[in-house]
Order: C-alpha cells, then structure tokens, then sequence
C-alpha cells in the first residue's frame, strides 16, 4: 500500500467537481473511485451558500431556503471568480441576482458579493464563496473516510483562462486546502470515460489501440469541448475549445424571461422587482427544464406570485426549443473550432462523450449527432459525476495513492489560450500557443532601448486575436534592477512558463550577470495578493469556529427534540399498567414544560442550555424508569436508543432529522 | 540514424529514425512522457526533459512542419524568416520600446 500518512493511516486525496450551480466530490478508496453523497444524501451538492439571521449554510440547505432568503443567498460565484466588476459578462449578470454586486474600487477593479449577517454588512470575493463550497465537499469526503483529507484536485472548465484558474486556485487555499492540481472538466469527464471502457474491453485487449474522443461538456454556466487520444494508459488532449459563459442556465434565463413577459401580457403587472416571485419562478422554469428533457409539454405553476396572481403556463418543448436555439446554435462552434485544431477529420472521431446536466437536452443531443452525421452518441457515463470521477483519479494518479492500474495512468493536457505580449503597434506576438501541451515553456530575450536604462515594461495577453486590444489583458510585468550600461547591451531573458494547471508563471534572468535577484518582476495581474489569500483562510478558520458552535447548538436542539418524540412514543406504547398514573401524568406535565420552553428558546438558547434542559428531562424519566421492572426497562432503553426507522451509526444511520450528519461532529484525527 | 538529416537531433530527442511514421511517433513520445513527465518522475530535471520531447513531438507530428524541418533543419516559421534574414517579429517588439534585440 503506498505510504501517504505518518501515521500509519493512508491519507487520502480528493477530487473536486466545483460547478456553476451544483459541486461534486469524489475518492478512490478501495481500489475503485467513490461518489460522496453529502448529508442530505445527495450525491451532488448546489454551490450555493447562505446567510440567515443566525447561522451561514451551505449547499442544500442554502438553496432550500433561497426564497424566503432571496438577496442573502449566493450562487454563480463561477460566474464571477476571475472577472473584474466592469466585465461586460459580470454587468450583464448582476441583473439577474437577487444578491448585491459591487466593485472594492480598487484599480484592479475586483467583484464584491455583499451580504448581511447578523445586521452588519459583509462583502466577499468570490474566491471566499468558492472556497466555502469547497469547504462543504471536504466535510463530506471527510464525513465519509472518517478522517481529515487536505489534498485535493479541484476542476475548472478547460476554457477558463488564466486568472480565473489561478483565482480557483487561491480559492482552494483560503478553504485550508493543498491544491495538488487545477485539472480541466472535460479531461476529467474523459479518464471517466477511459476507464469505464477499458473496464468493458478488459477481454477483447490487445496491444496498444488508439482512440480518439470528443468531450461535449455543457453543465450550468460553462461550456467545453475537448479532443483526446487515448490508449492503454495515456490521456493526450489534442485540442479544446468552448464558451465559459454558456450553459443551463442561460436556458433558464431564457424560459424565465418569456415567464414574466407572459405574466406581464395576462396581469398587466411586472414581477420584475419582487425578488422573492422571481425567485420562485425561476426554480419553477429549471425543473420544468429538466422535464421538458424527457416529456414533451410541462405547466409552470406557481400560487400566488405576485400582487396575489397565480402564475399558469403550458410550456412545450418546441416552444422551449426556440427560445435557446440560439444558444444550441453557439455550441456548435467550439466544437467545429476543436475539430480544425486537433487536425482529425470527422471520421476519426470514434465516440462523443456527452457530460454535464445540459447534454439531457434532446435538441442539444440531436444538433450533436447531426454535426457528426447521425452518429450515436456516448451516454454511458453518469453526466453530473464523470467530472468528479475522473478528478478523483487524477488525485489518485497525483498523489500516489491509486491502484497499480491507476498511477501508471498519465494525462497530457493542454493550454487552451496562446499567451504572448504586446508588441508595435498593438499587434500581438505570440509566445505559447494555444493547445500546447503543458507543462511547457518559451523563452524570448529583451534589451534596453536607451543608455542606461535599468527597467524594460512587457504587457502580457491572453487569446487569438491580432491585435492586443482584442484580446485578454493579463497584466504587465515590469523588470527593475537591470544594470545601467549602454543601450543594447543588456540580454535579459524573459521566460513564459505555464505549469501543469495551465497557470502562467513569468521569469526573467538578466544573461550577462546571470542575476536573477536583481530583477524583479511587478506581477500586477488583478489577481489576491498573498496576504489577501492569508486573511481571508484567517477569517475563514473564525468562520469555521462559529460555524461549529452554531452546528453544537444545532445538534443539542436536535438532541432534546428526539429525545422528547422518542419518551412520547414510549409513552403511547408502554402497558398502562406498568406505569403509575401519577408518574405518567408527571412526565407528560415535564414535557409540556419543555416544549414551552424550546417554543420560547429555540432560536437563542445555547448548546449549554439546551442540554441543561435534556438532562432535567432524563432525569424525570430515570426516576421513573427505576420503577418500572428490569425487562421494562430494557423496553424502555429499547425505546430510548433506537427507535425502528432510525438506524444505529454502524447501519449508516448517520443523519438526524434535521439532515444533521452526526459525523460532522468527529474530531479531526490530528 | 542519418544524424546528418536531423540538425537539431529532434527524431533523436523521440528516439526514432528520420523516416519513422505518424503512428511509430506518437508511440515513442507516449512512451518517453511517460517515464519523465513531472508526474511520473520525480527528479529535477524531468520538466525540461519532458518539455524537450513535447517540442520534438510538436514539430514531427505536424506534417507540415515536419517537413519544413526536414527541408531547412527550421522549427518554425519564425526561425526561417530568421535565416533569411527578414525582420525578426522580436525586433518588432524591441523597436516598440525602442530598442534593438541583444543576441
């Protein structure tokens, strides 16, 4: 077994899917790759996050409450990691949040999220959403293994470019994260596919067969189209392409919008500002989504929505249809774009790979297939967990903590935007090329331009385009320090190197001194600074700590609470005449006076309290239980313990009925 | 090997001879990424190795550019306007902060 931890325990490595609208965490344990289902049971968790009066939550429990809760409940933060406030993607958004979006006013222009918490406003970056949503799928993998796992490979879209993998990254790190590698969704979606296939020609193999795949990944907000080549144990991305801003929800954007013009139209009033009816109507515009995949006509109905009208309408999948053709449209294009670069020809193409929840999309399937001329697509894999897997693998792969099968796996990936600097006239000289394989590296070398200059400016950009002003603006790398001399003397070499996560790292070394110190290098990429990075795992680690005492009342409401309804039950069902009336009737007067009690305190009372409250509670009933006979008693413990329907923690009964996990209450081992 | 046809030793840095095929090439860069890719080997100097034989392989499994190596011993286009002496893209670039390229 390969030796992760001191302590004799393996240690373990996660991988994590963090979508738009849902996250997925998956480990390999056992030789094989597991799925986490997260405390409610789920095995994809909403990456939302909330602020009530009294307590942060997370997940399910977030966007079960988003509309009684609209303008304190946070999602899309994907949308927003690694944008500036005035991007026109961020602007055109921020319409359609119930939550508050504002610039810090800094020049580098970065997005606020803000929230209030307990009557104070509170502004997050979106790296702190992120890394809270990532905090939520490491309790669950912690939940599930029974100790502490760190590591971690977190996915991004391929297309995302620089600073939003690197803002992934810083978000990995504020959640108290070891981000052992950034990797791309659908190369993840493809080591799934890998697998599941090798696992089906395990029979039939024999030497080493090549294939070649394309990934048509399209989740909630991003969209990505990835080809690979494929053999025994080499994963070799060929080209990608995609749309980081397309995805489910443009589609529900869409229904949404024909809602309320169709509300407007019968009612002859606008639900546009109530938040709350906007709320509703979309959470009924993405179910009836999901069912306009598999039916061909839904209603969406909604009691009420707004100045007391109900909202009634019969939606076909046609007319859903029409509405996002245009979005269907657009995803043809990557995958055309992907096509050209990987230099193989439609035929060569032995399976398209369908992941992400908008792949159930029959329109999307059929525009798909038709690209390829009726070809029968992929659909083997599970869309909403392939990501996940594959992530799990790769931390399995990276780590060294897989099976024999699995570390002798490789996967070769690739930048997916050329990065270059600006050169006269705005024109961009490229010095990586899009789909280089990564890690990888270019060199150019610079010289002054006056006598005695010390410093050289370089501007660096990101994409395809001529012309600089087209493209991404990363930032400018200023180079100090160089040694006063004559013009044209210096050699100063500039080195462009994207590492394994597809993040660009920017050396320079003057040649003729061979003093890399001297210079330095001006990063003004609008990306966290270290000591931004340090404070917010700081306020992070004081979030965790009120989180535990918020779960540690929790838990003791939830405690007294089962205790009472089980002492209830036991009330009903015990023989009348094993009891005194007079003790009966006690208890049933101390039970009254606890539920008066939590009635009134609920909601404020402290852990302490609450199991102050519990005890007085036992007590009356032990007083009670001693005079009950000894095989009474065992009925009465019976009945105390374990109720039916309620499992033992060895059954897997590890949730209370507040969807609790008791298992999120374990000490960390260390 | 016809070193004499490989100047920048790019089929030796594959290990294959200059009239390997595409499938013979593929196969030999698979192989070599990996045994020294960074995440198959943990010594020092296995980045810049496997950067040496992704470079190879970029040229040679492209066929033009393969063949534009095999004809003028040039990597890219911009190594041979170099030859030709035409106007480095690098002195664009230098002229535009009004300098001149040390080489």
């Amino acid at each position: 077994m390969p030796d992760g931890a001191d302590d004799g325990k393996k240690s373990y490595s996660m991988g994590i899917d963090l979508g738009t609208t849902y996250s997925c965490v998956g480990i390999f344990k056992d030789g094989e790759v597991q799925i986490i289902a997260n405390d409610q049971g789920n095995r994809t968790t909403p990456s939302y996050v909330a602020w009530t009066d009294k307590e942060r939550l997370l997940g399910d429990a977030a966007k079960n409450q988003v509309a009684s809760n609209p303008t304190n409940t946070v999602f899309d933060a994907k949308r927003l990691i690694g944008r500036t406030f005035q991007d026109p993607i961020v602007q055109a958004d921020l319409k359609l949040w119930p939550f508050r979006v504002v610039s810090d006013g800094s020049p580098d222009d970065k997005p606020l999220i803000e929230v209030m918490y307990q009557d104070v406003a509170k502004k997050f970056h979106p790296e702190e959403i992120s890394s809270m949503i990532l905090t939520k799928m490491k309790l669950t993998a912690e939940a599930f293994v029974g100790q502490r796992v760190r590591n971690a490979v977190i996915t991004v879209p391929a297309y995302f470019n620089d600073s939003q993998r690197q803002a992934t990254k810083d978000a990995g790190e504020i959640a108290g994260l070891n981000v052992l590698r950034i990797v791309n969704e659908p190369t993840a979606a493809a080591i799934a596919y890998g697998l599941d296939t090798k696992s089906k020609e395990k029979k039939t193999k024999s030497g080493e067969k090549e294939t070649n795949i394309l990934v048509f990944d399209m989740g909630g907000g991003t969209f990505d189209v990835s080809i690979l080549t494929i053999t025994d144990t080499v994963f070799e991305v060929k080209a990608t392409a995609g749309d980081p801003h397309l995805g489910g929800e443009d589609f529900d954007n869409r229904m949404l919008s024909y809602c309320i013009s169709e509300f407007r139209r019968k009612h002859k009033s606008d639900p546009t500002r109530n938040q709350r009816a906007i709320r509703r109507l979309r959470t009924q515009c993405e179910r009836a989504k999901r069912q306009l995949s598999t039916q061909t006509s839904v209603t969406i109905e909604v009691d009420s929505l707004h100045e007391g009208q109900d909202f009634n309408l019969r939606l076909s999948r046609a007319k859903f249809e029409e509405l996002c053709m245009d979005y269907f449209k657009k995803a043809m294009e990557p995958v055309s774009q992907c096509l050209g670069d990987s230099g193989l020809p439609k035929s060569q193409i032995s399976d398209v790979v369908l992941v992400g929840g908008s792949t159930r999309i029959p329109k999307v399937q059929e525009l798909i297939s038709s690209f390829f001329n009726g070809k029968q697509l992929c659909k083997e894999i599970n869309p909403d967990e392939a990501v996940a897997y594959g992530a799990a693998v790769q931390a399995a792969i990276v780590s060294g903590t897989g099976t024999e099968e699995v570390e002798n796996m490789l996967l070769l990936d690739v930048a997916p935007l050329s990065l270059g600097i600006e050169m006269a006239g705005g024109m961009m000289q490229k010095l990586i090329e899009r789909n280089s394989t990564i890690p990888t590296n270019k060199s150019q070398d610079f010289t002054t331009a006056e006598d005695y200059q010390d410093y050289v400016e370089i501007k660096v950009y990101e994409g395809e385009r001529a012309m600089v002003k087209d493209n991404n603006y990363l930032g400018k790398f200023v180079l100090t320090g160089i040694p006063k001399t004559l013009r044209g003397v210096p050699k100063i070499k500039v080195t462009f190197n994207v590492d394994s996560n597809g993040i660009l790292e920017v050396t320079a070394e003057d040649m003729k001194t061979h003093r890399k110190g001297e210079i330095q290098i001006t990063n003004e990429k609008g990306r966290l600074s270290q000591r931004d990075i340090e404070r917010m795992l700081q306020d992070a680690e004081a979030h965790k700590e009120e989180d535990d005492l918020a779960r540690g009342e929790m838990m003791a409401r939830e405690s007294i609470t089962v205790y009472m309804r089980r002492t209830r039950k036991a009330l009903e069902d015990i023989d009348s005449e094993k009891i005194l009336k007079r003790d009966r009737e006690r208890l049933e007067k101390k039970m009254e006076e606890v539920d008066l009690w939590l009635d009134e305190h609920s909601n404020k009372a402290t852990k302490e309290e609450f199991e102050a409250k519990q005890r007085e509670l036992e007590s009356a009933m032990n007083t009670i239980m001693l005079k009950i006979n000894r095989s009474e008693s065992d009925f009465w413990e019976q009945q105390a313990i374990l109720p039916e329907n309620e499992k033992t923690i060895e059954q897997g009964g590890y949730f209370l009925d507040s969807g609790l996990d008791i298992r999120d209450l374990i000490e960390d081992p260390d | 090997m016809a070193h004499g046809k490989d100047p920048k030793n790019i089929y030796r840095t594959l290990g294959v001879d200059v009239d390997a095929g595409e499938a013979e090439i593929r196969k030999a860069y698979r192989r070599l990424a990996l045994k020294y890719h960074p995440d198959k080997n943990q010594s020092e100097d296995a980045t810049a190795e496997f950067q040496k034989i992704a470079n190879a392989y970029e040229v040679l499994s492209d066929p033009q550019r393969r063949s534009m190596y095999d004809s003028t011993g040039c990597v890219d286009a911009e190594e041979l306007d170099d030859e030709d002496g035409l106007l480095r893209a690098s002195d664009l670039f230098a002229a535009f902060f009004g300098g001149g390229m040390a080489q």
